[in-house]
């Protein structure tokens, strides 16, 4: 159905991210699988995780056969842009935009100081780029079911996955 | 309900489910979590973090002689510490049962090695798995923990990261409470062998083996409705029917979960049912060997496979389409120009950095040796010279001293690798007297593989303690926070040990900043006399401390700051303060 990548540096909350990705796939029914990284990479460096919903068994993506890449840097979103197919969608959270090569879905926005200035929160930029990402896949993530599945998790700041929806309608299509 | 689990807490949930009651492991990346999700899903069942893997793995096997079913789990190169008692194992077998999780690290990600367990099951004459993806590992811990049982043998489980470490979803199953009976049953032939019963031992060992590969082989059809088959194992195997999935190629998938051993019988049967043969397999040519009519088949002996490094969907596509004689799928796809990738760093505020700079400032000119876990990193601050296993600054610090007889040597060890293998190769170091200076990075913690207890945490054990046992006559702990008393510290130490012949010990002591809170909290600024010497965020290499190009001076990042203060020591010109309200 959809591969995806998330990555960013360490402390970044990728791996939560793909966690909350991963627990509203299984939720809405669909069968979920992702890797992570561990270790050495969590003291600072960079860290990119992958989620492949739909019934797949290996959680690996060839290059050039991913529907999103979602960082919570731009250095990070440029390393795994080859990961992206032709028309895919990135998504970036970056102070300055940056010239994407065309053929791509690209939304750059500053997803930290959004969160800082609208949420008071830095956590919720992530989760602001994930509002952007059910926006964009609405037929995956349709917003009429993923609040309620979306209700057990604590960690989830509703408000600002709400204002990552609304924002990616701005998105190129 | 479906959860989503990670690949380790699938092997624990497995291994709960089969009936294991015990759970003995050492941390290590990537196998570190299994542990600490057998506690979690079995709160009422016994699981012990040991002081290393050979100690973890024959209390173990204690345990599985007397009937119980136990689990024993491990990093790859944590095996290699446990290579004794596991072959030794092997012949003696055990009556409960014996799995051992050896988790692989083909990359490798973060280990010193990519070794491939798989080699060490055939050298030791054991069956093992290799599970392809989370819930793969679910079913197979399972079948691992009844052949091991059946047959009274250990069974190795050889997961690889990107098994222990993904995620899938998936609906466990109710656990079944075995209620083995558990006595030791004295049997000198078998648990006490002379060589004499080894022998014996051995000649049983290879009748279990035959029986163990007939019954998995025996009954297995080949499918044979093509005219090439690939056969597939672990990791890739799942890589591979993701990929067939989407691009149908006209070849057989031959999946083999328990790669030795294998019936004779039936690698012959896939020869002669194919023309050709590839084998897709995760690091080493385990299976691949074992082929006998070796023209028709393809992998890492041909160069169709990659030998080293982790295999990705790019790569099977690339066997599969050399192996196919089609083209590789061409996706377009773009590659941008990125920096290079953000290197690992100690944390903001990680007691280490001032211990490593300490030494650094103490002895310029000298030689370190260092040790494995978070401070490795150290190698950032030119402070660790050598990393080559556990423990071994120490016994690494004795030989390069021998043969560097002018030179100033200083190892570094954290305090859990120091109760790992530090321990003996101190010893060995004070009863030939090197005058080496030992420090010591106690964090109170396991930090690297995600704050697992240490002795000195969870006993009344103390590392002073320990080192004065052994005679050691210089021993003196200090908070590296103290950067001026910590250097000076280490030029004493540095003068006791030439000047008695003997080595001397300073334990650093702070603990973890990750784990815990920093209790010092001291709010720090840049005055304007900085003159941008790069001394702060450079040598020192705080990742709370960057360089503004344009203002040409040193700057403090609030947010990665976690107001440890060292820094201001740090700076030789003053220029670094501690913070009024008003800053």
């Amino acid at each position: 159905m959809i591969k995806g990548i998330l990555c960013g540096k360490g402390g970044h909350g990728i791996i939560t991210l793909n966690q909350i990705i991963g627990v509203l796939a299984s939720d809405l029914g669909h069968d979920v699988i992702s890797a992570e990284t561990h270790g050495m990479a969590m003291r600072g460096g960079s860290v990119a995780t992958f989620i492949k919903i739909g019934g797949y068994v290996s959680p690996s993506i060839a290059r050039g056969d991913a529907d999103f890449v979602l960082s919570m840097d731009l250095d990070e979103a440029l390393r795994n842009f080859d990961y992206l197919k032709h028309g895919g969608c990135c998504i970036v959270n970056t102070r300055l935009p940056f010239e994407f090569p065309a053929g791509f879905r690209v939304m750059q926005l500053d997803a930290a100081a959004e969160a800082r200035r609208d949420f008071k929160n830095r956590h919720a930029a992530g989760q602001i780029l994930l509002g952007c990402l059910f926006g964009i896949f609405a037929d995956v993530f349709p917003p009429g079911k993923i609040f309620p599945a979306l209700e057990k998790n604590r960690r989830i700041l509703r408000d600002a996955v709400k204002y990552g929806i609304a924002r990616s309608a701005h998105a190129p299509s | 309900m479906k959860e989503f689990f990670l690949g380790n807490e699938l092997i624990a949930l497995g291994a709960i489910s089969a009936g294991a009651r015990a759970v003995y492991s050492y941390p290590g990346t990537p196998a570190s979590e299994i542990l600490a999700s057998f506690m979690k899903y079995a709160p009422d069942r016994y699981a012990q973090w040991s002081v290393n893997e050979k100690v973890a793995l024959e209390i173990a096997a204690g345990e599985a002689i007397c009937g119980n079913f136990v689990l024993c789990a491990m990093k790859q190169v944590g095996l290699n510490v446990a290579a004794d008692p596991l072959f030794s194992t092997a012949y003696t077998g055990v009556e409960g049962a014996l799995v051992i999780v050896s988790a692989d690290d083909p990359g490798p990600h973060s280990s010193q090695t990519e070794q491939d367990s798989r080699m060490y099951a055939m050298a030791a004459q054991i069956p093992v798995f290799d599970p392809c993806n989370p819930v793969d590992a679910y079913r197979l811990v399972r079948k691992a923990f009844s052949v091991s049982h059946e047959f009274e043998i250990p069974v190795l489980f050889r997961p690889v990261m990107r098994v222990c470490h993904s995620r899938q979803n998936f609906d466990a199953e109710d656990m079944e409470t075995a209620d083995p009976t558990i006595m030791f049953n004295r049997d000198p032939g078998r648990w006490a062998a002379t060589p004499h019963y080894r022998a014996v031992l051995h000649d049983e060992l290879l009748k279990k083996l035959d029986a163990i590969a007939l019954a998995e082989y025996a009954g297995r059809d080949v499918p044979g409705a093509n005219r090439l088959a690939v056969v597939t194992s672990g990791y890739p195997d799942s890589i591979v029917r993701d990929v067939q999935r989407e691009i149908r190629l006209p070849v057989d998938i031959i999946p083999i979960d328990m790669p030795y051993p294998i019936a004779a019988d039936y690698i012959r049967r896939i020869e002669d049912a194919y023309e050709r043969v590839l084998v897709l397999e995760e690091t080493f040519p385990v299976i691949e060997n074992q082929f006998t009519d070796r023209r028709r088949v393809s992998g890492k002996s041909d160069g169709t496979v990659q030998s080293l490094g982790e295999i990705t969907a790019d790569d099977v596509e690339r066997s599969l389409s050399a192996f196919v004689k089609t083209g590789a799928p061409s996706r377009a796809h773009v590659a941008l120009d990125a920096p290079p990738p953000a290197k690992p760093r100690l944390c903001a505020g990680c007691g280490h950095r001032p211990a490593f700079y300490a030494i650094r400032k103490a002895a310029p000119g000298g030689i370190y040796p260092g040790d494995i876990g978070c401070y490795t990193l150290g190698v950032n601050l030119n402070a660790v010279d050598s990393c080559l296993c556990m423990g071994a600054s120490i016994t690494l610090a004795e030989g390069i001293r021998r043969a560097n007889p002018a030179k100033t040597v200083i190892a570094t060890i954290g305090d859990s690798t120091f109760f790992h293998s530090g321990l003996p190769a101190l010893v060995n170091m004070r009863m030939n007297n090197s005058d080496i200076v030992v420090c010591i990075l106690d964090n109170a913690t396991t930090a690297m593989t995600g704050f697992q207890p240490v002795p000195h945490e969870v006993s009344d054990i103390s590392i002073e303690g320990l080192v004065k046992g052994i005679g050691i006559q210089f021993i003196r702990s200090c908070d590296p926070y103290r950067l001026g008393a910590s250097i000076e510290l280490v030029k004493e130490a540095m003068q006791f040990s030439k000047a008695n012949s003997t080595p001397s010990v300073i334990i650093f002591r702070h603990p973890c900043i990750t784990h815990g809170e920093n209790m010092v909290k001291k709010r720090v600024a840049v005055l304007d006399s900085c003159r941008n010497c790069a001394i702060c965020y450079r040598q020192f290499e705080c990742p709370a401390i960057y360089e503004d190009r344009a203002a040409n001076v040193a700057r403090i990042d609030a947010a990665a700051c976690c107001e440890c203060g060292v820094c201001i020591d740090v700076c030789p010109f003053g220029s670094i303060v501690e913070a009024g309200d008003n800053d």
